[in-house]
């Protein structure tokens, strides 16, 4: 159990960190898109706060966000706000999750992702005074998403390795 | 109360406690989820703190306070030895997607290669004609020698055109001698200029970007006009004198009117769309890895900060 609690923010707190580091990177794939590893970093947080609830700490999240900022080129704030709503909104469905099941959580996770891409493009088209074509933070999300199994079969295959590891221990020590 | 009653309570009580107590362990273990925690609302005042302060840094940022620009300067500068450290494993990733795509081009690229090199060969004698002509007819004119232009190479550490402009951080600097203003070149052309710079990086302001001006001439006649970024892959021509005769393929190059950029750097070519007259730039800055940063001071202006 305690190498549970000890690695597993660890990996997460990882991917949040070094994805927006290599989206700075000028890419000739179309991960190129600016917008695709950042959003591939906020589906992580979206999907860890919604499938392991408390795992990644706002203040964490908040750093990682300033990074992304920093990275990307984008103004200070705007991806830390985004990040930061995913993480709330994720706290707010956790418990609809759990009491409804897996279903209702991934459709829970695809409208939060809805209404967070939505949320992008107003910001980003406030910020800048005029409104933004649509197109680009569409291909980035959707290019996010098809990349997002990756990142998600490693979570979860840590998981299995740890959870199996901490029953085990819990056979050993049942009354 | 009887002992024996006594035990049997203890006995429930201590039972009640380990249930729990496995309850809680299996729902964490099984399916990674842990009961919900009394300081949950003090969890949620910080989240809701650190939304508040990051719409305030957005606040901040759109009205161009000084010192978060400062701040944001120094973390890009501290951030620079990271991304170039990501750049070595990001860059191999690249090189051998590269590799698989060059795989697939290269039987198509060595016909055109070998049409070039034969147009090439002929040109080239034809060059040096007209080199020793324009020598003989300078100094005929007896006209003024342009400066050499000294220039330092870069690796991008970051860039690809983004939401919010077409940027990208280079790793000179201040130290290397680099100002704000400064051309920006890679081996097909013109990519854009120096905006600001940091001790140890330089962020570039790329021609496509929605506020880069470049005073350009076009074609044979040097026709003169301004290139203008749209924020797409096209830069417009905008300042074209009336009926000026210009024509879809013709070349670009700066013309170094204003003297803030060095005269004869190609940019791209001319395309038209629709009644307007865009330029297809010559280097694309996606993907470029490596660029030039030119040393150009005109004689006689003021020197950039």
């Amino acid at each position: 159990m305690f190498e549970y609690r000890l690695t597993a923010p660890l990996l997460p707190g990882l991917l949040i960190f070094l994805l927006p580091a290599f989206a700075a990177y000028p890419w000739k794939m179309p991960i190129g898109n600016s917008l695709t590893l950042p959003f591939l970093t906020l589906l992580i947080i979206l999907f860890c706060s919604l499938r392991y609830p408390g795992i990644l700490f706002s203040p964490i999240v908040f750093l990682a966000g300033l990074s992304c900022d920093l990275f990307t080129r984008s103004p200070p704030g705007y991806w830390t706000f985004l990040f930061l709503m995913a993480l709330t909104c994720a706290r707010g469905t956790t418990q609809i999750v759990e009491a409804r099941g897996r279903a209702i959580g991934w459709i829970c996770f695809l409208l939060t992702l809805v209404v967070i891409t939505f949320l992008g493009w107003v910001i980003a088209s406030l910020y800048q005074g005029h409104w933004q074509t649509p197109h680009a933070m569409m291909t980035g999300m959707g290019l996010a998403l098809i990349l997002l199994p990756f990142p998600a079969l490693l979570l979860t295959g840590l998981e299995d390795r740890l959870v199996l590891h901490a029953d085990k221990k819990e056979k050993r020590y049942r009354w | 109360m009887s002992g024996a009653s006594i035990q049997r309570e203890l006995l429930a009580v201590m039972f009640r406690k380990i249930s729990s107590k496995r309850e809680r362990f299996r729902i964490r273990t099984m399916h990674g989820r842990r009961p919900a925690r009394h300081n949950s609302s003090l969890r949620g005042v910080l989240l809701f703190g650190l939304l508040l302060l990051s719409l305030i840094l957005l606040i901040l940022g759109k009205s161009g306070n000084r010192q978060l620009a400062r701040w944001q300067s120094t973390a890009r500068d501290l951030a620079t030895p990271v991304l170039e450290l990501t750049s070595i494993p990001a860059g191999y990733i690249q090189r051998s997607f590269d590799r698989m795509q060059r795989f697939y081009d290269i039987n198509r690229k060595l016909g055109e290669l070998q049409n070039e090199n034969r147009r090439l060969r002929a040109m080239k004698w034809q060059m040096e004609k007209l080199e020793r002509n324009n020598i003989r007819l300078k100094a005929l004119l007896n006209s003024a020698r342009e400066a050499r232009l000294k220039f330092v190479s870069g690796h991008i550490i970051s860039g690809s055109p983004g939401l919010f402009g077409q940027h990208m951080l280079l790793n000179v600097g201040q130290r290397d001698g680099i100002k704000s203003g400064y051309a920006v070149i890679n081996a097909q052309g013109f990519i854009g200029r120096t905006v600001s710079t940091g001790y140890r990086s330089s962020r570039i302001l790329l021609l496509t970007d929605k506020t880069s001006r470049v005073p350009i001439s076009i074609g044979k006649q040097g026709i003169r006009g301004v290139a203008v970024g749209t924020g797409a892959s096209l830069p417009k021509i905008d300042f074209l004198p009336d009926h000026a005769p210009i024509y879809e393929g013709d070349s670009v190059f700066t013309s170094g009117h204003g003297g803030d950029l060095p005269k004869g750097l190609r940019v791209g070519t001319v395309k038209k769309v629709g009644d307007e007259w865009y330029i297809t730039p010559g280097a694309r800055s996606e993907g470029t890895e490596y660029v030039s940063v030119l040393y150009f001071k005109q004689p006689g202006l003021a020197q950039q900060p």
